[in-house]
């Protein structure tokens, strides 16, 4: 009997693991995404969330620090400065305890990392290994991203070619949803990379502890280098340690001294050291007492802050499961119109952006009465630039047989918009429109009516009565784009 | 059963649990790529996805079903409680060793010999850094060449691809290589010098190690850093730079998730 209640108490998750259980359920705390297959689009996205946790993630409610880092090298200074900032913050108090405490992707590979089976232990090998990351830190965080930032274009490059945590939590979690089901029709090569990439970090995961935090995370490796400087964490006195190395021998990362870049601050040498040399920083280590009234007090404190993180994490789920849908919402005086291929589709005036700016005269885009494509684009984002000289390229061919509108997404202000035309389309033959917000300013309205569900480039064409013939989630190609434009034509 | 017995299941079960994860990780992964060589204008089709998946979800199964049963197996039959075997830190040896020591009567033979060893290992480290700094001298003046990035966006795959094979690869694995090989050196040398600094006199009253200072300096610092932090907040969010963080994060980013 004994002996199955020592068993039992094994199963009982350790105070680490409640925590970055609690963490990952919190940053994705949109549980709603989940079953609608959206991702969530309200004013917390702002706030970067500390831990690696892709911001495409249904659940997810606030924004990826490193997608966000990269991307603000192309974006306005003021973004560079807010986003440099919070990483700042976060890498002074906590450097690399975000890792051992809040993030998702790290408490996956550990539970991965529980299957019994066979373990690559730490080696001078592993450890020369763990200096890669700074590589990557260094070519596909700062220098890819900022080279294609002269050119006034985001690349993400981290996100695009290697990280795991997208394509596990956005890419699958999206596509996992049967609503995303054109979501297919936009994957290719780089999926097929990237997927292939995750299954490899998540099979090496069950055998090599934290495999990715180790030798790829360029998150990690920027927090750990403000290890020894950050407010909370794990530290060594000095005075009482006796050089034993058993923290160094219970370590699963590659530290060469409790602490240092590498230590993930997961605390658990703690109750190793025969010393009691390790402590915690930022926090009174006061020798526990065990009489009665301690005991008690302690009780107490520990069920209110149960409490308490529970029913934040409660608050959070009811919040955000009350979040109005805003893909759902349509024009409802158009009853007789939709947005679905074989539907007349729903027209709208919008602005008219030229290179001076945007134009308070308006357009329908709906109403040429020709052959029409519709792009929703943005600045902001690099597939959306990537094809526009496609678009360029059709409008001249065909002429005045068809019509072809670029709207540029409210998403950032748009006179982003009319810069980025007046410096590459100034006299092109697109016509140049802007989207409108929502009610909550969340998003862009056109774009929603239309059945855009937060995926950049979106495309829809429409024969000459008005009637969508095609749409694409995704960006196209010249040849995908003259296809859909002579079935048009023909239709 | 006895403990021989359980040891042995143990580890059967382990190779089992172990080969089955690494196969199914290679059927996943051979069932992507089969998916995107079949090639045509649309590669992934939710039908393209089902019969490319389907014949491996049986072994994908047994796996998920053997990996429940290892944890049935850790909990039913577990491991035989022993000390695990502590791997000998060298450099804390070592650096306990020249504690106890007394360099200043040692021998001028053995000091010798100390002095080699020690000089050795540091040309092989510094070697090893100097390796790191040709590659980073080789590679950034051509990763921050914008000439060599396409212009044209949708090549840019291509060109950042180019420079990783090229360029970055080659300047990444010539060092990895030489540091591992040192990492190596640096752990056997350390072993050799702990046995003769081990052959030195013992020291008898060592004066006790300085005062850490080094805690003011953090202190500073730290305030350094938060008020470099705050103002970049405040002042970023002043001037809208949450716009962009929220922009990219309310639109699905189609390059971060990898669809495309």
């Amino acid at each position: 009997m004994i002996d199955m209640k020592e068993k039992l108490k094994k199963l009982i998750p350790t105070k680490r693991k409640i925590m970055q259980l609690y963490f990952a359920l919190l940053f994705n705390a949109n549980f709603k995404g989940f079953v609608t297959g959206n991702i969530y689009q309200g004013s917390t996205k702002q706030f970067c969330a500390p831990g690696i946790n892709c911001y495409s993630c249904p659940g997810a409610v606030g924004a990826c620090p490193l997608g966000s880092f990269q991307g603000s090298f192309s974006a306005d200074r003021s973004t560079l400065y807010y986003v440099g900032g919070i990483l700042l913050l976060y890498c002074l108090m906590f450097g690399r305890m975000i890792c051992g405490w809040l993030c998702p992707f790290g408490l996956v590979q550990e539970l991965l990392h529980k299957i019994p089976t066979p373990k690559v232990k730490k080696s001078p090998l592993t450890r020369v290994l763990s200096n890669l990351k700074y590589v990557i830190l260094v070519f596909f965080v700062l220098i890819v991203p900022i080279m294609y930032a002269f050119r006034n274009t985001p690349l993400p490059a981290f996100c695009k070619y290697i990280c795991p945590a997208g394509t596990l939590e956005g890419g699958i979690g999206l596509l996992s949803n049967a609503v995303n089901k054109s979501y297919f029709s936009m994957l290719g090569p780089l999926f097929t990379w990237k997927f292939m990439l995750m299954v490899s970090i998540l099979v090496g995961s069950v055998f090599i502890f934290r495999l990715f935090c180790r030798f790829i995370c360029p998150l990690g490796a920027l927090y750990g280098l403000f290890n020894k400087l950050s407010v909370f964490g794990v530290k060594v006195e000095k005075s009482k340690c006796t050089d034993c190395g058993l923290c160094l021998n219970h370590c699963k990362v590659d530290i060469k001294e409790v602490g240092d870049q590498e230590c993930i601050s997961c605390g658990e040498c703690i109750g190793v050291c025969p010393t009691k040399a390790i402590r915690w920083k930022g926090v009174r280590n006061a020798a526990p007492k065990d009489d009665g009234k301690h005991k008690k007090a302690k009780t107490v404190t520990r069920i209110i802050s149960a409490v308490l993180l529970i029913g934040v994490l409660v608050g959070a789920v009811v919040y955000y499961w009350k979040q109005p849908d805003v893909s759902l919402d349509r024009p409802a005086d158009q009853v007789d119109r939709g947005n679905e291929v074989g539907d007349l589709c729903y027209s709208e005036q919008l602005k008219v952006i030229t290179p001076e700016g945007i134009l308070e005269e308006t357009a329908d885009p709906t109403a040429t009465g020709k052959v029409t494509v519709i792009n929703f684009w943005g600045t902001w984002c690099t597939p959306c630039c990537a094809e526009l000289p496609f678009f360029q390229q059709v409008a001249d061919e065909y002429g005045d047989s068809i019509s072809v509108f670029a709207v540029h997404s409210y998403l950032l202000a748009n006179e982003t918009a009319a810069a980025y035309i007046a410096d590459n389309y100034a006299g092109s033959s697109l016509n140049f429109l802007s989207d409108y917000p929502l009610e909550d300013g969340s998003t862009s309205g056109y774009y929603t009516a239309l059945g855009g569900r937060g995926t950049y480039p979106y495309t829809v064409v429409l024969n000459a009565e008005g009637v969508i013939t095609k749409i694409f989630v995704s960006s196209v190609t010249y040849d995908m784009l003259k296809s859909a434009v002579e079935d048009a034509l023909n239709n | 059963m006895n403990h021989k017995a359980i040891k042995l299941l143990r580890l059967f079960y382990g190779a089992v649990v172990s080969a089955m994860t690494v196969i199914s990780g290679l059927l996943l992964t051979a069932a992507c790529l089969q998916i995107y060589r079949s090639g045509g204008e649309q590669i992934y089709t939710p039908e393209r996805v089902g019969a490319a998946f389907a014949p491996i979800a049986i072994p994908i199964y047994i796996t998920l079903a053997l990996i429940c049963g290892s944890f049935l197996l850790e909990f039913f039959l577990p491991a035989e409680k022993k000390r695990a075997k502590l791997q000998k830190q060298y450099p804390l040896l070592l650096r306990k060793a020249y504690e106890r020591a007394d360099m200043q009567i040692c021998n001028p033979e053995l000091l010798a010999k100390i002095q080699k060893e020690r000089n050795n290992r540091r040309f092989v480290l510094r070697l090893s850094l100097v390796i790191w700094v040709i590659g980073a001298a080789v590679l950034l003046p051509y990763a921050c060449n914008g000439k060599n990035y396409s212009e044209e966006l949708h090549l840019a795959t291509d060109s950042i691809v180019a420079i990783i094979l090229w360029w970055l690869l080659p300047c990444t694995l010539v060092p990895t290589g030489f540091s591992i090989f040192a990492a190596y050196y640096s752990r056997a040398s350390i072993c050799r010098e702990l046995e003769l600094v081990k052959l030195a006199p013992k020291a008898v009253n060592k004066p006790a190690a300085p005062a850490n200072t080094t805690d003011r300096k953090i202190f500073y610092a730290r305030l350094a850093i938060l008020g470099i932090a705050l103002v970049l907040i405040i002042g970023g969010y002043i001037a809208g730079g949450t716009a962009d963080v929220l922009a990219k994060a309310v639109a699905i980013c189609t390059e971060c998730v990898g669809l495309g």
